[in-house]
């Protein structure tokens, strides 16, 4: 547990010093019950005027609770799985957000240290190794790993020929399962639309392939107009020099995967033509021209033209990865 | 049937991407696509090519690109009135631009383009400035020699059909288009039948709903059995039969007259997981023309059903997403078909011997 304690922040603040005011805070509570006073967290009090500050009073004692559980275990618990602790508390994930921000200020206390932390969605397998300081850590990345945080440091271990970047974690595990991974490529895959700590591993990846041409990153999202939004998003990070770098492998709507689309909802025509907008918009700046964006946008008119989409499979990428 | 025809020219990277829609019009045929341009072709084989016409020339394209406000998304439907006075092009935003066409001076020359504006305030504006999706320009016979009134029909993003006085601007007729599950279907494509004032929509799970104008009511609605999306749907020049095409490969031809909705013909030939994405009936009902995802474009003997003709000019891993005969009109001067697709070619196919 010491070891897990030993992280401190700007204002000096560290983890033992924060359980310390935490468990004051608890202990302050507790006698307030005994004594028959008003409980108080900082200027929130119980029972409140309202309901709405009698919620927010709970939610607020359910958050000091938790951290003061995961600090003594020398634990961390994602914001995300605190929200799904009490979905009827706190009826949103914005709420667990925004009341773990109070807390902190109720109490002088730095809330990215409470041992409840922002989910990291990012996933990355390969012969690296990474460095995070929030928290404090290296890991070795030879079996899938979930980012424990935003890294600062990848050091390879071993020669890369490629980094996959994928949008479904399904699809990482299929590709984990028939050892693409151990060919010397990275697999990073960001669940979705990418977390800060996803496109900050991007970041250092590109830095660390600068000097090795041959390397390139590729990516594979599914081709719908919500994977063709991921990879505008990835590619909005990629620093301009890097764009003949970047790959979009797939997945692709042609006529040999006729039977593999499935229709398009409202929610996909629309955003189908918020993403052309988009990309119409942008079409003369810098990364417009040196990408393969009219390919890009053709897949997003096929979308609606079709009015189909089809989900990436693991051969988009086996065969994809082939051509290169 | 003794008939060949060939390809007379293939313009090839006509447009930068997709043509997903091209129309013939008596001068020559218009072609749009992904890149937001509107283009204009002679169905004659260009004088200025040095090879012989026979051998089905390909060259670059040298269409003329039309002046118009180009569509920043794209188009993605074309579509000219019978009268050849008037062009609408459908685009990814969802509007519809509709163009006066002047009559070239000659032959050599393509036709103007002038954008005309609907009448401020009409339902008719509101509409196709912002929801359309296909759409159809024809003339709906009034009867007792009233003569014919120029029609616009509409499918839109919200699952409508509507039919417009294209000079009023006013509202002629409307339907939603929905299923039972109102988060399924699609309206994909449309066609109107001047003659018995029917208007036919084929919807993305797998069902074709027929419309009368002169009732104001639903007709028809025919399910077919593999609900797959229907991507093509015309009516016969006589308006007496439908042929309906899509995601099933196959086409189905329905009996429509007196709300019969008999399928009285299936013609089987395309792949069974080829898309249909395109039928167009000859002026006299005789033939019916097809493509698709395999890039085949088939011509049909509608009376025996059977195929009379393959043609396989485009690659096999291109689609043909837009097939039309050219028309018998008063200017009429040449026989044949065109089609285009996925891979940027517009080849222009005329009847051998001609």
């Amino acid at each position: 547990m010491s070891s897990q304690l030993r992280g401190t922040n700007a204002r000096g603040q560290s983890k033992r010093s924060i359980l310390k005011r935490l468990l004051g805070q608890k202990a302050y509570l507790i006698s307030s019950l005994k004594n028959s006073r008003e409980l108080k967290i900082g200027d929130y009090s119980f029972p409140g005027k309202t309901e709405s500050e009698c919620r927010q009073f709970t939610m607020l004692l359910f958050l000091l609770n938790t951290a003061i559980e995961c600090l003594e275990n020398g634990v961390t618990v994602t914001r995300r799985n605190v929200y799904y602790q009490n979905v009827e508390l706190f009826r949103s994930q914005y709420a667990v957000d925004l009341s773990l921000k109070k807390l902190g200020e109720a109490l002088k206390i730095d809330s990215s240290l409470t041992g409840i932390v922002p989910g990291s969605k990012g996933l990355v397998i390969g012969a690296l190794r990474l460095k995070c300081v929030h928290p404090e850590c290296e890991v070795d990345c030879s079996e899938i790993t979930v980012l424990p945080g935003k890294p600062v440091e990848a050091k390879l271990t071993a020669d890369l020929d490629s980094i996959l970047i994928v949008e479904k974690e399904a699809i990482m595990h299929s590709l984990v399962e028939s050892g693409y991974h151990q060919n010397n490529r990275v697999i990073l895959c960001g669940k979705g639309y990418p977390d800060k700590a996803t496109i900050s591993l991007m970041y250092i990846l590109l830095h660390e392939i600068e000097k090795r041409p041959r390397v390139k990153v590729q990516i594979a999202v599914d081709a719908d107009p919500h994977g063709l939004d991921i990879l505008r998003v990835y590619l909005r990070c990629v620093p301009q020099q890097y764009y003949n770098r970047i790959e979009w492998v797939g997945s692709k709507i042609d006529h040999s995967k006729a039977s593999e689309v499935i229709s398009c909802t409202e929610g996909d025509r629309k955003r189908a033509i918020n993403v052309l907008s988009t990309l119409v918009d942008n079409c003369n700046s810098e990364w417009h021209n040196h990408w393969q964006s009219k390919e890009w946008c053709t897949q997003l008119q096929r979308n609606l033209f079709f009015n189909a989409k089809r989900e990436m499979s693991i051969n988009d990428i086996l065969l994809g990865a082939r051509n290169v | 049937m003794s008939t060949q025809y060939l390809v007379s020219v293939a313009h090839r990277d006509c447009h930068e991407s997709d043509i997903f829609s091209i129309c013939c019009s008596q001068y020559g045929v218009f072609t749009t696509s992904g890149d937001g341009s509107i283009k204009f072709w002679t169905y004659r084989h260009p004088a200025d090519i040095n090879t012989n016409p026979a051998d089905g020339a390909t060259v670059a394209g040298k269409g003329s690109k039309l002046e118009s406000n180009d569509s920043k998304l794209g188009y993605h439907h074309l579509g000219i009135s019978p009268n050849q006075q008037f062009l609408g092009a459908a685009s990814f935003t969802g509007a519809l631009q509709l163009f006066a066409i002047s009559a070239p001076a000659d032959d050599t020359k393509p036709p103007k383009l002038s954008s005309i504006l609907s009448p401020d305030d009409s339902p008719m504006k509101e509409c196709i400035e912002n929801y359309v999706w296909a759409f159809q320009l024809a003339e709906y016979d009034l009867g007792h020699d009233s003569g014919s009134l120029p029609i616009l029909a509409v499918i839109t993003v919200d699952h409508q059909l509507t039919v417009f006085d294209l000079e009023e601007g006013s509202q002629i007729a409307s339907w939603s288009v929905k299923s039972k599950d109102s988060r399924k279907g699609y309206p994909i494509c449309l066609d109107v039948s001047p003659s018995l004032g029917l208007v036919a929509v084929g919807d993305d799970d797998g069902t074709v709903h027929v419309y009368s104008l002169h009732t104001g009511r639903s007709l028809l609605s025919l399910t077919g059995i593999s609900r797959k999306a229907i991507r093509s749907i015309k009516f016969s020049p006589d308006g007496t039969q439908i042929a309906v095409a899509g995601d099933a490969g196959s086409i189905s031809i329905y009996d429509v007259k007196d709300a019969a909705g008999e399928q009285v013909a299936l013609l089987n030939g395309h792949g069974s997981d080829t898309w249909v994405f395109s039928l167009d009936w000859s002026s006299s009902g005789d033939y019916l023309l097809s493509g698709g995802y395999d890039g085949n474009i088939k011509i049909w003997d509608a009376r025996t059903t059977e195929c009379i003709a393959t043609h396989s000019e485009a690659d096999h891993s291109s689609a043909i997403f837009s097939l039309q005969w050219t028309p018998i009109g008063p200017r009429r001067s040449y026989q044949g078909f065109v089609a285009a697709g996925s891979d940027m070619t517009l080849r222009i196919y005329r009847l051998a011997g001609q």
